[in-house]
């Protein structure tokens, strides 16, 4: 009776075995026809169409006083194109000079967005010197 | 594995422009939004140094040394009003170094995929088109308005097409070259005809050009911040310009295309025709008065509002204008500012100019709020605008201007306008106001009224 029991219990131990090693190796498979089969570029599309919605989301909900600055951000972050130009900076002329473009953008961008931003702090409204109190 | 780890550095820096965006809806935010923009920039900067050769850095920071001391020198000298011709530079780089690095990325590999072809012919075209399309937008609104006008827009956007299919199948530098030159032709075609009062429009259509090309490069180079960042630059340009061809009630297709409408031309043509004698009319029933005068009036009102154009930032009158402002606060006047969206050059520049003058955001109102307000206002001060307070904008069917929205300066109980001369704004169309009873008229540079106004306001 008990060796009987044994045996069954072997036995679905077997074919357990045999059905996580079948599992693994669908598994497996599967991790392989996924990968082959999602392009990058499907991938890179739909970060692409998610993003737009985003932006869109993001810059309605911004004033219309801060426009210019807005401009200015959005121009100095698009500088993020310098990482094409970065792997081609020491080897041509053409990536040093793109390489020059986008540091002057991102540097000119960021510190214009600062100038125009600061303006509109309370601390510089308040530096004001009336005409009265001279 | 670096790859990886690559993916989830870039998603934290485009978290990081996506905070510096939704920063800035807010003034209060709007100084911590640029510091995460900046904190997102040098990180990925910082990150793209260290996984290169040593060789490669010395180059890379030479570059930036360069670069950096440039852009920063600019943007500390250039005063505010030159705001919209900095910007239009700033798009002409990016569309410039686009170009370079496409280029760079054709020649590097010697077969692409007719996909990554696809792209980098798109990222190039789009990225020349801004280039050549912000030089010219820079050149007009640095003031050369007689820039020869060509219009040959369809053969050049038949040539860009033309060589863009050809590129396709013969991708060598030689039709990247002709494709590219194509495409900078066609931005010049694009921008040229366009009207200088329509420059918002241009230079936040621009702006949105400068994000597509990033994003073509993204796509070409598998660069998924470039994609992220490029979407969201593109979207912002689109929505500015939105904004500014709603505010002028216009579309888009006819701000850019306007000079198509032939029929439109000679509209606008004929009314700039009959204009010089109805000012000569006008000249004997408005009424001018003087300084004192004016102070007087202002001394009796208890609510004024002042609608600055960007005549007023021409004459640099704003901080002479703030200092007017100070002392009626002294005479415990209330004064509020009343802004329309196409008041400056670029969208939000009066803004702008006015901060920098000292002028409190909670005094500064938008085209809305300010419109509920002006039956409680007794005197409203319209200092070097036109088009933007023209009633005839809401009741003449016939103006070209019909239907776009104003602020309603005539719902107040006095109008004061400080103008240079009798003659009629960008657009050469009369305005009833100058002939309203309400209204009196100061003539002069901006800057000299009001300090003549802060003078007679002393004693």
């Amino acid at each position: 009776m008990s060796a009987s029991l044994l045996d069954q219990i072997k036995d679905i131990q077997n074919n357990l075995n045999h059905l996580v090693d079948q599992f693994n190796h669908l598994n497996s498979y599967a991790q392989d026809v996924s990968v082959g089969f999602v392009d990058e570029r499907i991938v890179l599309l739909i970060v692409f169409i998610l993003s737009c919605f985003l932006g869109y989301f993001v810059v309605w909900r911004v004033k219309g006083s801060l426009h210019s600055p807005l401009m200015s951000m959005t121009n100095a972050i698009s500088s993020v194109i310098i990482l094409g130009a970065l792997p081609f900076c020491a080897t041509s002329v053409i990536g040093f000079f793109a390489t020059v473009l986008c540091a002057i953008n991102i540097c000119g961008g960021f510190s214009m967005t600062k100038r125009m931003v600061d303006l509109f702090s309370k601390e510089f409204a308040s530096k004001g010197v009336s005409v009265y109190d001279k | 594995m670096t790859n990886n780890i690559n993916l989830i550095l870039y998603t934290m820096a485009a978290c990081c422009f996506i905070m510096s965006l939704s920063g800035l809806s807010l003034e209060k935010t709007a100084r911590k939004g640029s510091l995460y923009g900046m904190v997102g920039m040098g990180a990925i900067l910082a990150l793209s140094l260290i996984s290169l050769p040593l060789s490669h850095i010395i180059w890379i920071i030479v570059a930036l040394a360069i670069g950096g001391a440039i852009g920063l020198s600019t943007a500390k000298r250039l005063p505010m009003t030159m705001l919209p011709e900095l910007m239009a530079g700033f798009h002409s780089l990016i569309g410039l170094a686009a170009v370079g690095i496409a280029g760079l990325f054709l020649h590097a590999k010697s077969s692409h995929s007719i996909g990554t072809l696809l792209e980098i012919a798109v990222g190039s075209s789009i990225g020349a088109l801004t280039f050549s399309g912000s030089v010219i937008a820079f050149l007009k609104l640095h003031g050369y308005p007689n820039l020869p006008s060509f219009n040959h827009l369809r053969l050049f956007l038949g040539a860009t097409m033309i060589s863009f299919i050809i590129f396709m199948l013969y991708p060598n530098l030689l039709w990247f070259c002709v494709l590219n030159g194509c495409a900078l032709a066609l931005g010049v075609m694009l921008i040229l005809p366009v009207a200088g009062a329509d420059m918002p429009v241009v230079v936040s259509m621009l702006n949105s050009y400068s994000g597509w090309a990033t994003c073509g490069i993204g796509f070409s180079m598998a660069n998924i911040l470039l994609v992220m960042t490029g979407a969201f630059v593109g979207t912002s340009g689109a929505i500015l310009s939105y904004i500014m061809c709603r505010a002028m009630n216009r579309s888009l297709c006819h701000v850019l295309f306007g000079h198509f409408y032939t029929h439109r031309v000679n509209m606008s043509s004929e009314s700039t025709k009959d204009q010089p004698s109805s000012v000569i009319v006008e000249h004997h029933e408005s009424r001018i008065i003087n300084a004192k005068e004016a102070a007087d009036l202002l001394k009796k009102s208890k609510n004024v509002m002042i609608v600055p154009g960007y005549g007023m930032a021409v004459s640099h009158a704003q901080h002479a204008l703030v200092d007017m402002v100070k002392l009626l606060n002294h005479h415990h006047i209330n004064v509020k500012y009343a802004i329309h969206p196409v008041a400056g050059r670029m969208p939000g520049h009066m803004n702008v100019l006015l901060a920098e003058a000292h002028v409190s955001y909670d005094d500064v109102m938008e085209l809305e709020e300010a419109n509920s307000q002006f039956p409680n206002i007794d005197v409203t001060i319209v200092i070097g605008a036109n088009d933007i307070t023209n009633p005839s904008a809401r009741t003449d069917q016939s103006s070209p201007i019909y239907g776009m929205p104003i602020l309603d300066v005539d719902h107040s109980r006095h109008i004061l306008f400080i103008k240079r001369s009798m003659g009629s704004g960008y657009s050469g169309i009369d305005n009833p106001l100058f002939t309203n009873p309400k209204t009196s008229m100061l003539l002069g540079d901006g800057k000299k009224i009001c300090e003549e106004l802060v003078d007679a306001l002393k004693d």
